[in-house]
């Protein structure tokens, strides 16, 4: 058997020993030019230098490739892609599926206006969104704490993979919970960190008073923020009609965001915030003003964004968010 | 291996300057398309919802 390191060997003592020749002299050669091979090209490949390396022959002018070069190299590489996650994930999780979400909501929003048009005037009550099928997108949220043009489409369903963990999803409805407009409690969850998307990163920068707009093919649902509790992951009484309390559920009609805590530090705990249900406006009398007002996006859906904004159904429990 | 590369591909210095930038474009745009997505879905995430 022969061992193929002795053969490799072998052909390189044979190219080692042939003279070298500039490939790039050659191709002007061919073309019929006579050409001399630069001194120091033309000689043998190898200098001899001494008989120290006998049995191998002469020296390559080149030394030999080490592993361990190649290894560093690699090495090298791998560091720089390493550094270049780092640079990406805060870019892709901060402004690109920003970016992709609020395009995606602008063409719900559109979506909805159009259907709205289609349908007889409002009539004065708040109406209930219909529960959703799972994993469908029922609503786009508008935080301008969370980001002047932030919104994010919610879906049904706290699951990980079709809504939650979704770049064109993101924040999940439980869906033993109520739906905007009916008595009870509005239950969303949202990632605050992490590599995919982070639709409550901003929670602690809801102040007293905050909005939150919820806008729906139904109309817009406007929230008052309240405040924020920590609480362990199996207390889920915070999803319950009124949130840590038992019992029949009253009128109020409250919105409750979950999310991790600590943020960017596991998940032993969850941070929960709360709002309270303020008014709704059909889509026919256009964005809230409020939010037309700091979201450029959402501006460019009223017709007249000089127009009064019509008049928002008021709720008694809306006069708690005023304070702020 | 960098030494390999540069031997790869022929031509005059400059042409292999821009060729060699060419292909770290290449490899930048394709860990950006590929290769992080997935090690970002690799990352676990953490929980966020709250159940008994």
């Amino acid at each position: 058997m022969v061992d193929p390191s002795d053969s490799r060997r072998a052909r390189r003592e044979q190219r080692a020993s042939q003279p070298r020749r500039d490939p790039d002299l050659d191709a002007v050669r061919s073309l019929g030019f006579e050409v001399e091979e630069p001194p120091g090209q033309a000689v043998p490949r190898a200098k001899a230098s001494g008989g120290a390396a006998a049995g191998r022959g002469r020296k390559r002018r080149r030394g030999r490739l080490s592993p361990l070069t190649v290894i560093g190299e690699l090495l090298l590489v791998a560091g720089i892609a390493v550094f270049g996650y780092l640079v990406w994930q805060p870019w892709h999780t901060g402004l690109a599926v920003v970016d992709k979400q609020a395009g995606l909501s602008a063409d719900d929003s559109a979506k909805w206006r159009e259907q709205a048009a289609e349908q007889p005037k409002w009539d004065g009550k708040v109406p209930v969104v219909p529960k959703p099928e799972a994993a469908q997108v029922f609503g786009v949220l508008y935080v301008p704490a969370f980001g002047k043009t932030y919104a994010n489409r919610m879906a049904e369903t706290t699951d990980w993979w079709t809504v939650l963990n979704l770049d064109e999803k993101g924040i999940g409805h439980y869906e033993n919970t109520q739906m905007p407009g009916q008595p009870g409690n509005f239950v969303v969850a949202g990632h605050r960190s992490g590599p995919l998307i982070n639709s409550f990163r901003e929670i602690m920068n809801l102040r007293v008073g905050d909005p939150l707009y919820v806008e729906t093919a139904q109309g817009w649902y406007t929230y008052r923020f309240r405040n924020v509790e920590y609480v362990l992951p199996n207390e889920t009484d915070v999803l319950n009609p009124f949130p840590r309390l038992d019992g029949t559920p009253g009128k109020d009609q409250i919105m409750t965001l979950t999310t991790c805590h600590p943020k960017l530090a596991g998940s032993a705990e969850r941070a929960i915030g709360y709002a309270v249900f303020e008014g709704f406006q059909p889509l026919s009398e256009g964005p809230p003003a409020a939010l037309a007002k700091v979201n450029p996006e959402v501006a460019k859906q009223s017709k007249d964004p000089n127009a009064p904004a019509g008049n928002p159904v008021e709720h008694a429990a809306s006069q708690i968010g005023k304070v702020g | 291996m960098f030494s390999l590369l540069w031997r790869f591909f022929p031509g005059p210095v400059w042409l292999r300057i821009i060729v060699l930038l060419l292909v770290a474009a290449a490899l930048v745009f394709a860990l950006i398309t590929y290769v992080y997505p997935w090690v970002a879905m690799q990352l676990s995430t953490e929980e966020v919802t709250v159940t008994s």
